[in-house]
C-alpha cells in the first residue's frame, strides 16, 4: 500500500514534465503551426489558442500571426485577411 | 459596441433548467446538490491543504467539478443573477472537456500541482465567460478582471499576468464571433436556437 503510494506521488510529480519542450520567458508567445502559444509563469511553452479550430461568423478561416505590429511582437489567431493586411504594414 | 444595443431579456428559470439539462445530457455529467455532498468537506479541507481554495470560500461559494459530477452551492434556477448559473455551467463543462482532452492523470496532477498548468485551465474555461457576454452583450468584460479571479484559485502572481495576456489575445477572435472553448460552441448551439432572445439586439433591429 505505501509502495503504491509513492510510485502514485512520484508519477503525479513528475507529470508536469510532461510536453515540455524548451524552457522560455515568461509572457512570450509564438505561433507554431496553426497554435498560437504562450510561455506560461512556469516557463514553459502552452497553447492557448487553435487558429484552425476557429471560424469567423462569415466563415472565413483564422491562422496565427502578430496581434498588432505596432504593439509589439505578440502573436494570436485573426483572420487570414487581417494576418494578410498586417504583414503589409 | 455594447451602447449600440438593446440588452438582452434575462433568462427564466425555465431556461436555466433546460440549459443546464442540455449541458449535463451533451457531456453526460450529473449535478449535484454541494451541500449535501459529504465528500466536498474532505475535498475542501484537501485543497485548503493544498493552498489551491481557501476551505470556508470553497464550501460557500464554489462550483466545483470532479471528473462528471458538477457540484454547485446554489439552486438551479432560482437566485438573483440566472445568466451567471448559465455562464458557470459552461464554465464547469469545460473543465470536463480538459479532463476528457488531456486524460485523468495529466488533468487532475496538472491542475492540483503545478499552478502555471491550473491557472491555464482556469483561464481556458474563464474564456467561456468572456464569449458568452459577448454573445450576450456585444462588449467584451475586463481581461484584468477575470484574470484577477485565479488569485481565489492559489495562483500566483505571475500566472495572473500570463492569464490576463491570453484573455486580451482572444479577443480580437472574439470580436469576429468565433467561439474558441469548446463548451461555448456547444452552449451556443442551444443559446442562439433555443433562446436567442437573451442575445442583445442591435439597436437598429437585427441580431
Amino acid at each position: 500500500m505505501t509502495t503504491t503510494r509513492v510510485w502514485l506521488l512520484a508519477l503525479l510529480l513528475a507529470l508536469p514534465a510532461c510536453g515540455h519542450d524548451d524552457d522560455c520567458t515568461e509572457g512570450a508567445t509564438r505561433c507554431r503551426g496553426a497554435s498560437a502559444d504562450i510561455c506560461d509563469a512556469g516557463g514553459r511553452w502552452a497553447p492557448f489558442l487553435a487558429c484552425g479550430e476557429l471560424a469567423s461568423e462569415d466563415g472565413g478561416p483564422f491562422v496565427c500571426c502578430v496581434a498588432d505590429p505596432a504593439a509589439g511582437p505578440d502573436v494570436t489567431c485573426l483572420p487570414a485577411v487581417d494576418c494578410e493586411a498586417n504583414r503589409g504594414r | 459596441m455594447a451602447a449600440d444595443r438593446q440588452a438582452g431579456a434575462d433568462p427564466t428559470s425555465e431556461e436555466v433548467r433546460a440549459f443546464w439539462a442540455f449541458l449535463t445530457a451533451h457531456y453526460g455529467t450529473t449535478v449535484v446538490d454541494k451541500a449535501d455532498a459529504a465528500e466536498m468537506a474532505l475535498v475542501a479541507a484537501f485543497l485548503d491543504r493544498l493552498g489551491v481554495m481557501d476551505k470556508a470560500r470553497f464550501l460557500a461559494s464554489s462550483t466545483t467539478t470532479l471528473g462528471r459530477r458538477i457540484y454547485i452551492p446554489f439552486e438551479l434556477g432560482r437566485g438573483q443573477d440566472l445568466w451567471h448559473q448559465m455562464v458557470l455551467a459552461v464554465h464547469e463543462h469545460q473543465h470536463v472537456v480538459q479532463l476528457d482532452r488531456d486524460g485523468w492523470l495529466a488533468f487532475t496532477g496538472g491542475y492540483l500541482l503545478r499552478t502555471a498548468t491550473r491557472a491555464r485551465y482556469e483561464t481556458e474555461a474563464y474564456r467561456t465567460h468572456l464569449e458568452l457576454h459577448f454573445w450576450r452583450t456585444g462588449a467584451m468584460l475586463s481581461a484584468r478582471e477575470l484574470a484577477a479571479k485565479l488569485r481565489a484559485y492559489g495562483c500566483s502572481a505571475e500566472d495572473v499576468v500570463v492569464a490576463e495576456k491570453v484573455l486580451r489575445l482572444s479577443e480580437p477572435a472574439v470580436r469576429q464571433g468565433a467561439a474558441l472553448v469548446p463548451a461555448t460552441r456547444v452552449a451556443l448551439s442551444w443559446l442562439s436556437t433555443r433562446a436567442p432572445h437573451l442575445r442583445a439586439r442591435a439597436a437598429g433591429g437585427g441580431a
